[in-house]
């Protein structure tokens, strides 16, 4: 197998979970910026059960508790940030349980799901509270810790997207995430400087991150969605594509999902040309989520539906390359 | 417990296992019979009872009666007489229930008829009958009681976290699974269900053993 197809050492995976924690948390305190100190009880509540499901699952197996295993408190911790910061604490519990119980350990536990944990809970919490996962507080809204029957909630960015229209906010607003949406898939700015540390750290996987980012943007690109207009040509109404795309990346959670979704080493595809192709269509496929869709789950069911196939992907490339390699020495 | 109770147990387990179909080979969790009505209708408390009373009234029928009517028809027609009495004895059954529970029993919809062709009901047809009417009626008591209880458990369990209630009373405003009320959040629980009465057995089994092997 050549260096660009090597398959992650075992050890890489715990870095891995350990390294998204660290990245997790400038995330953090940006939502503790935006809405107070409300989204790190929530955050805390996540992880403390991630912790106490892994401990529970090592009781019942009878297998001795990794300490130094981090996925189940980075899974609890990524999917604490795409809620909302107004969600119930029996929510995100409840998320976390589901995130580590049907996602994780019933398939055997880390390094067997084949589904992506987080993936699972955040599709799981959509289906169960969608009013309570769809709608949102005004950023820089010191949110209280508990009642929130006072505070208001809207609807998200992407809602005026779906609706036909085009959220009024400023660049600036975008970059830093001042706009509402989930508590921590917002602030693009500090989302691509962990991302950055990821890639240099080894643990983003820029292929298929890239790749999915490509396909998302081409995609807008090519099919902008305001008002039901149709734009012509690519090459027309450059300006009115632009504000799409930029809205449809950033506003959509589509960045924080390539960050720190995409990357995660055992539903990833393993072979290069597996995860460029894997990246592809999970962006294709986000996208038409997104477009018809009945909610703004996109990612979350992309990224399962290519979960089932990631392993296919890998076999398929291996056997096409193993062919053509095979056509090669007999051509000598 | 008592230490010959434990030895006895330890030594014969799978016996011990296949007479008891409350809890050690439930119907449901073991054999995986009755599925369908479960995930779908056991929604509630209410619909639970009524799905109870429903297998409560079929099941001794269709156990009992065919195996009357065996003497007379031959082995051959076994399930013939099985399929044909569970049909018949559902026209009763569900007049005796609509009697009971009025226009709530609607809510069952095609799961109530289609109790008639569970395996819960008929799998008898594949195997020879039992030996006497006592064994007949103590086993089917048995599987009505092992399915009741996870009725009962799953329906409130489900009812609990999708809509906050206990057979209709309101517990708690809080919503902690909506997705209960729905077949995937019944496979959901029933599987979650499974793995926890199935851990529970092997406990048990630990247990017994452990007391078995006890000398003081």
């Amino acid at each position: 197998m050549n260096k660009k197809n090597r398959v992650p050492a075992p050890d890489a995976g715990a870095r891995y979970y350990s390294d998204v924690i660290l990245c997790c948390i400038p995330v953090l305190i940006m939502s503790v910026f935006f809405y107070g100190l409300r989204p790190l009880f929530l955050s805390f509540a996540a992880v403390v059960t991630g912790n106490l499901i892994d401990r529970l699952m090592a009781f019942l197996r009878d297998r001795r508790y990794d300490p130094h295993e981090h996925s189940s408190e980075c899974f609890a911790l990524v999917l604490a940030l795409m809620m909302p910061a107004s969600v119930p604490y029996y929510a995100v519990v409840v998320a976390v349980l589901a995130c580590d119980l049907l996602g994780k350990e019933v398939f055997g536990g880390v390094g067997c799901y084949p589904f992506h944990p987080v993936a699972v809970g955040y599709a799981i919490a959509c289906a169960n509270w969608p009013d309570l996962m769809f709608r949102f507080p005004q950023p820089m809204t010191r949110l209280p810790l508990y009642d929130l029957s006072q505070v208001p909630l809207i609807d998200g960015a992407d809602m005026a997207l779906r609706n036909g229209g085009l959220p009024s906010v400023s660049s600036l607003d975008l970059l830093l995430g001042n706009f509402t949406g989930p508590m921590g898939s917002t602030c693009v700015l500090v989302i691509l400087a962990c991302g950055l540390l990821l890639a240099l750290r080894k643990d983003l996987d820029l292929v298929s991150s890239c790749s999915f980012l490509a396909a998302c943007a081409v995609f807008v690109w090519l099919f902008p969605r305001l008002g039901g207009v149709s734009f012509g040509l690519p090459w027309q109404n450059l300006g009115v594509r632009l504000t799409m795309l930029r809205y449809e990346l950033v506003a959509n959670s589509v960045i924080f999902s390539a960050v720190f979704l995409l990357s995660e080493p055992v539903t990833r595809p393993k072979t290069r040309q597996s995860r460029i192709i894997y990246g592809v269509c999970l962006g294709v496929l986000t996208m038409l989520l997104k477009y018809h869709g009945s909610r703004e789950t996109g990612v979350a069911f992309a990224l399962i539906i290519m979960n089932a196939l990631s392993s296919w992907l890998d076999r398929a490339v291996m056997l096409l390359t193993a062919r053509k390699e095979a056509r090669r020495l007999e051509n000598r | 417990m008592k230490i010959d109770k434990a030895r006895y147990i330890a030594e014969n387990f799978d016996d011990v296992c296949a007479k008891d179909r409350v809890f050690l080979n439930n119907p449901v969790i073991f054999h995986s019979l009755g599925i369908a009505p479960l995930v779908v209708m056991d929604t509630s408390g209410r619909n639970a009872l009524m799905l109870f009373a429903a297998v409560l009234l079929l099941l001794p029928i269709v156990r009992v009666v065919p195996m009357l009517l065996m003497e007379h028809f031959g082995e051959k027609a076994r399930p013939m007489l099985v399929c044909g009495v569970a049909a018949l004895a559902y026209i009763p059954v569900y007049f005796i229930l609509y009697f009971i529970f009025q226009k709530n029993l609607l809510s069952l919809g095609i799961y109530l008829p289609m109790l008639v062709c569970e395996p819960l009901v008929i799998q008898r047809f594949e195997h020879t009958l039992d030996a006497g009417i006592s064994q007949t009626v103590r086993k089917s008591i048995g599987f009505t009681l092992g399915y009741g209880l996870v009725l009962f458990v799953l329906g409130l369990v489900r009812e609990f976290l999708a809509l906050g209630q206990l057979f209709g009373v309101q517990v708690t405003k809080l919503l902690f699974f909506p997705l209960a009320s729905t077949p995937m959040g019944g496979f959901i629980l029933l599987g979650l269900l499974a793995a926890v009465w199935q851990y529970g057995l092997i406990r048990y089994k630990k247990y017994v053993n452990m007391e078995a092997k006890r000398t003081v």
